[in-house]
């Protein structure tokens, strides 16, 4: 089923760069989108596939990834309502550097290339405010590149066991997602997981990783 | 509620390893693949996850902030 034409005007508007057009061209986009709805576990896109337009998030989640030959997966990125996917695409209608896979039943509104692209010619606003968050995007992967490079995994793994936390009163992951989120492998994280255990920073029980020293965690995930 | 591990069936290749070397015997095989025979007597101890060779196995865990009042590891 669409989405509502209302909803889907709501939604654009919160938008960023959309956020900065006028109501008759908010109603013209919304007009132009269409919306796709997903089951759990659905791959919606693979490292290559032509792209496909601009999505948001309308509800559910999704996640971004890479994918080695051996099947090895990095978690680049969860999005959830609200939150704008495959923009890099988007702009230059270039095939996807990304794979994305839903997590959940997953609701999205649709604005393919021509329309996003249209969009950008006629409003110069649109594409200012798109550069901005381009830069931003930019400025977000050397941070990931120094954190890969340049920190532990026990501290990102600290940074990472703290922002799960912070995030949501019902953070649950496995090994294998923790090593993904963290670009190595579960044995790494076991490993890991022991010696923030050993410092005192958290305690394993049974199936709950407590966080026993926040502060300190906080301070480790930003040591290099 | 307490969190159980998570198999993958599409990824178990019957080789029986988790079975063999879960302490408390809580999985069985079924069909060929393997399965949690006994919830209740599982005690997390993640044998079974180490030993997957495919990774079919995963445990699950609840990433919790120290409640207050809850002893921190130098109090116990």
């Amino acid at each position: 089923m669409n989405t509502p034409h209302a909803d889907r005007v709501e939604l654009l508007r919160q938008i960023p760069y959309l956020s900065v057009l006028d109501e008759e061209a908010l109603h013209a986009l919304a007009r132009a989108t269409r919306t796709c709805h997903y089951p759990a576990g659905a791959v919606l896109l693979m490292e290559g596939d032509p792209c496909p337009g601009l999505w948001i998030v309308e509800s559910g989640r999704v996640k971004a990834s890479l994918l080695s030959p051996s099947g090895r997966e990095h978690i680049l990125a969860l999005y959830g309502p609200g939150e704008v996917i495959n923009e890099l695409s988007a702009f230059d209608s270039a095939s996807s550097a990304i794979t994305l896979e839903t997590l959940a039943e997953t609701r999205l509104v649709v604005i393919s290339c021509p329309v996003f692209q249209k969009l950008l010619d006629e409003h110069p606003a649109v594409a200012q405010a798109a550069l901005k968050r381009l830069a931003r995007y930019g400025r977000q992967l050397v941070a990931t590149i120094a954190d890969l490079s340049l920190r532990t995994v026990t501290a990102r793994l600290a940074g990472l066991l703290l922002d799960s936390a912070m995030q949501s009163c019902d953070a649950t992951m496995t090994r294998s997602q923790m090593a993904a989120r963290l670009g190595t492998v579960r044995e790494v994280v076991s490993r890991s997981l022991r010696d923030l255990e050993r410092l005192g920073l958290i305690r394993i029980e049974r199936e709950r990783i407590i966080l026993l020293q926040p502060r300190e965690l906080a301070q480790l995930a930003e040591r290099e | 509620m307490h969190l159980l591990p998570i198999i993958h069936l599409e990824r178990c290749i019957g080789c029986e390893c988790c079975v063999v070397c879960c302490p408390t015997q809580a999985l069985g095989m079924k069909e060929g693949r393997a399965y949690l025979a006994h919830p209740e007597r599982c005690d997390y101890e993640a044998r079974c996850e180490d030993v997957c060779p495919v990774g079919a196995i995963e445990l699950p865990y609840h990433i919790v902030l120290r409640a207050p009042g809850e002893s921190s590891q130098e109090d116990v």
